[in-house]
């Protein structure tokens, strides 16, 4: 049986457009900027695209198959991972520590949230080239070493070491960011959870695991999240650092990085596509497994709400 | 459904770009003549206009395209009209990318390009030849290695100002200083600085002498040479000549058997030696032999390298400090071992895009003869103390002629290495693959703190250049 379809009024289809309005700036430079470049990446995929020569034809799956032998690409994802399983964790309970310090209100913690939060609002670029002069052969890491009797250190100029130094410097300039989103999410604990929690006794590390986690949990996997994207974006440190884009030994190279360097460097658009559809495919998936594992302790955790308070 | 429909916008945007990257400008025979006969004025029913994209320079350099282009302008007023763009070249090919990015949407009628990127442009389809529009008189002025690097398959795509060498710059403080004490090599032969290309300095040679001159000043320690450069180009531009011609093997597009030959590994060794023997400071600055923190200073207390092995374009940088403007020299580049010499030249250079239209490709060629006259290529020459391209400036000029005292002689001596073995670098249309490839091996070589192991560094870079280049499709 057919429905009938409630026409609009005059007024509501006045909202509607003043609706569409609205959305019309991110709907138009989202297109042309996240769609189209998506769509576009994916057909040149399927290309020989060479930035000088344009296409001269489409190779299917050619450049897939390349992949698969292209031992710099394994190396680009051994690194993008290595840098991801190190750097989250790392600039989580790092931003976790800072901002609990500030949050702590203790007499001139206040100073810290503006030096903590001061390399975020700093160029990448700039934060970068300090810290490539940081590593020098002479800079102050290995100032510092020699002073306490250390040997220096090759740091970026090192294939065992690069990759680490690049981790420490990122995990340092990110945790800022996150600290202030964590930090607002502790102010935003109930204080009367605190007080019943120190009625039955909860002090110290008890508290923080009892109170204090469980009430930032959601933030806490919010900032879980854009950490690990960001992680996976891996791209100004690995190209500005090292006296080589990705080098030593490429033991810098990341999965972003490559697809520029083939992509622009290289001029192979083709190649660099279909490097980028695949990194997007895994994107997707990840975001999508983290999405789900957060659903999932949404819902344990909600049933344990509802065992507790079926308990009482 | 709707993903059906995207992988058909996209297949239909494809073929769109398709269509527009295969707009090849139209190629003409190389007997037949369409040009301006030498003499001949150029004459217009309407002002053609004409783009033009070149580098961003140093001070020098724009005074000296400023100047240039409006006078240009003025002299060829109502006939043609020169716009042009430049662009920020950075400490890598930065200035290629922008120029590959815009060739879909049509590239500029007249563009300045590095020389070694000409065979690869050309095989590209992005330049057409030249020779059709400028007479063989006009060219005969020309240095033969600048027609070499501005040739591909037979045919002239390219003509340069002024060119580049690399000498071996030196504190003449520190040298007088140094030699006063009659220092000898290790076979017992007296240091002298080289009268002449056939006695210059072998690599070797120089290695012996840099590890000499390094000294402790203070708190500073004054490397006997710096060989800092850029990251992309520089290191296969200034030592590929120790490959003694075979780098890419006889087509120039094998790596793989002539990178990693033991000429090779022998270049890569004493690179690593250089830092190893302290002959070198392998984090240096490139500004560490004629910066000393402050352009009045004299004593040079606080200079890091006593000599530099760089191109002749750093002259004017020298020449901005007060207190080494009068105190740099510079001897020829060093010999190879076994003693054959080939001195690394080749520098920007003037090419028409193949999207310049047919009847604006006189009033190009125009353009480009203007500024490659010998006017033009003497005060381009002197404004940026870089070697002209023209033959005979070589004798009008003088600090190029023989007994010239400038600089103590030092750009006569530029003038005889030249002369002598001056050679492009490598022709080859994987150029853009190549290059950076082996500059990065070659800086990690020298770079890299412990553990570097030559043979698979070359070998490595080797493997990366042959597989660019069959993935570029290159033939």
């Amino acid at each position: 049986m057919l429905q009938k379809v409630r026409k609009k009024s005059a007024r509501q289809k006045q909202y509607d457009m003043v609706g569409w309005l609205f959305c019309a700036p991110a709907i138009v430079f989202g297109t042309m900027f996240l769609v189209v470049p998506i769509v576009l990446a994916f057909g040149f995929s399927f290309t020989d695209y060479h930035m000088l020569r344009g296409i001269t034809r489409f190779v299917w799956f050619e450049n897939y198959a390349e992949l698969f032998k292209d031992e710099v690409f394994h190396r680009a994802i051994l690194n993008t991972l290595q840098f991801v399983i190190f750097v989250v964790p790392l600039q989580l309970g790092m931003a976790l520590a800072f901002a609990l310090l500030v949050n702590s209100r203790a007499r001139g913690f206040g100073i810290f949230k503006l030096a903590y939060f001061a390399p975020v609002i700093t160029s990448m670029t700039v934060i970068a080239l300090l810290f490539k002069n940081f590593y020098g052969e002479t800079g102050l890491f290995n100032v510092i070493l020699r002073a306490l009797g250390f040997s220096a250190q090759g740091f970026l100029n090192d294939p065992d070491q690069a990759m680490g130094s690049i981790i420490v410097m990122s995990a340092w300039q990110g945790a800022g960011y996150q600290m202030i989103i964590l930090l607002a999410a502790l102010q935003n604990v109930p204080q009367e959870l605190y007080e019943a929690g120190s009625l039955d006794g909860a002090k110290g590390f008890t508290r923080f695991k009892s109170i204090t986690l469980p009430c930032i949990t959601d933030v806490a996997s919010f900032v879980f999240l854009i950490t690990l994207i960001g992680a996976f974006k891996l791209f100004t440190q690995p190209y500005i650092m090292p006296d080589t884009p990705g080098g030593p030994d490429y033991s810098t190279m990341t999965i972003v990085l490559y697809i520029y360097e083939r992509g622009m460097t290289d001029k192979l658009i083709g190649y660099g596509s279909s490097i980028a559809m695949l990194f997007t495919a895994a994107f997707i998936v990840i975001n999508s497994a983290a999405k789900w594992f957060k659903k999932l302790s949404d819902k344990y955790r909600v049933n344990r709400e509802k065992y507790i308070e079926e308990r009482i | 459904m709707k993903k059906l429909l995207c992988v058909l916008v996209a297949m239909l945007l494809s073929v769109s770009v398709l269509v527009s990257c295969n707009k090849d400008g139209s190629v003409t025979g190389k007997d037949e003549f369409l040009g301006l006969q030498d003499g001949e004025e150029f004459v217009t029913d309407k002002e053609i206009s004409l783009t033009f994209i070149r580098p961003m320079g140093n001070d020098a350099q724009e005074a000296w395209w400023a100047e240039s282009i409006a006078s240009f302008n003025s002299e060829y007023s109502g006939r043609i009209k020169v716009s042009e763009e430049a662009l920020v070249r950075g400490d890598s090919s930065s200035y290629e990318q922008q120029i590959g990015l815009r060739v879909a949407e049509g590239l500029p009628d007249v563009m300045y390009m590095d020389g070694p990127y000409v065979s690869n442009w050309a095989y590209n389809n992005m330049i057409i030849p030249i020779d059709n529009y400028i007479t063989e008189t006009y060219l005969a002025d020309f240095m033969d290695y600048v027609i070499d690097q501005g040739t591909y398959n037979y045919r002239l795509y390219t003509l340069s100002i002024v060119d580049s060498t690399i000498m071996v710059f030196y504190r003449k403080s520190f040298m007088e200083e140094f030699l006063s004490k009659n220092p000898r090599f290790s076979d017992g032969t007296l240091i002298t600085l080289p009268t002449s290309p056939d006695n210059a300095w072998t690599f070797d040679q120089l290695a012996e002498i840099a590890e000499k001159m390094t000294t402790r000043v203070g708190n500073i320690t004054r490397y006997g040479l710096s060989i800092t450069g850029d990251k992309t180009e520089w290191m296969s531009y200034a030592f590929s000549p120790m490959w003694g011609g075979n780098i890419l093997g006889e087509d120039n597009l094998t790596a793989t058997g002539n990178l990693n030959s033991s000429r090779g590994i022998a270049a890569g060794t004493y690179l690593r030696n250089l830092r190893e023997n302290n002959a070198i400071n392998p984090s240096a600055g490139g500004t560490d032999f004629y910066d000393d923190g402050t352009n009045s200073q004299t004593s040079g207390g606080t200079c890091k390298a006593a000599m530099f092995l760089t191109g002749t374009q750093n002259i004017t940088k020298f020449n901005e400090f007060d207190n080494i403007a009068n105190d740099w020299d510079a001897t020829y580049y060093p010999r190879n071992n076994d003693g054959s010499y080939s001195v690394p030249c080749g520098g920007w250079t003037l090419s028409i895009s193949k999207d310049c239209a047919e009847d604006k490709r006189v009033a190009a060629a125009e353009f480009i003869k203007y500024l490659t006259s010998a006017e033009s290529c003497e005060s381009f020459s002197r404004d940026t103390a870089s070697p002209p391209a023209r033959k005979s400036l070589y004798d009008s000029m003088d600090e190029y002629k023989s007994g010239s005292t400038v600089q103590g002689g030092a750009y006569y001596r530029m003038r005889e290495q030249i002369f002598k073995a001056a050679a492009p670098r490598i022709k080859t249309i994987a150029y853009a693959e190549f290059s950076p490839i082996l500059s990065g091996a070659l800086n990690e070589i020298v770079s890299q703190s412990s553990g570097v192991n030559i043979q698979d560094k070359l070998t490595t870079a080797a493997t990366q250049i042959d597989n660019k280049i069959r993935q570029a499709a290159y033939k």
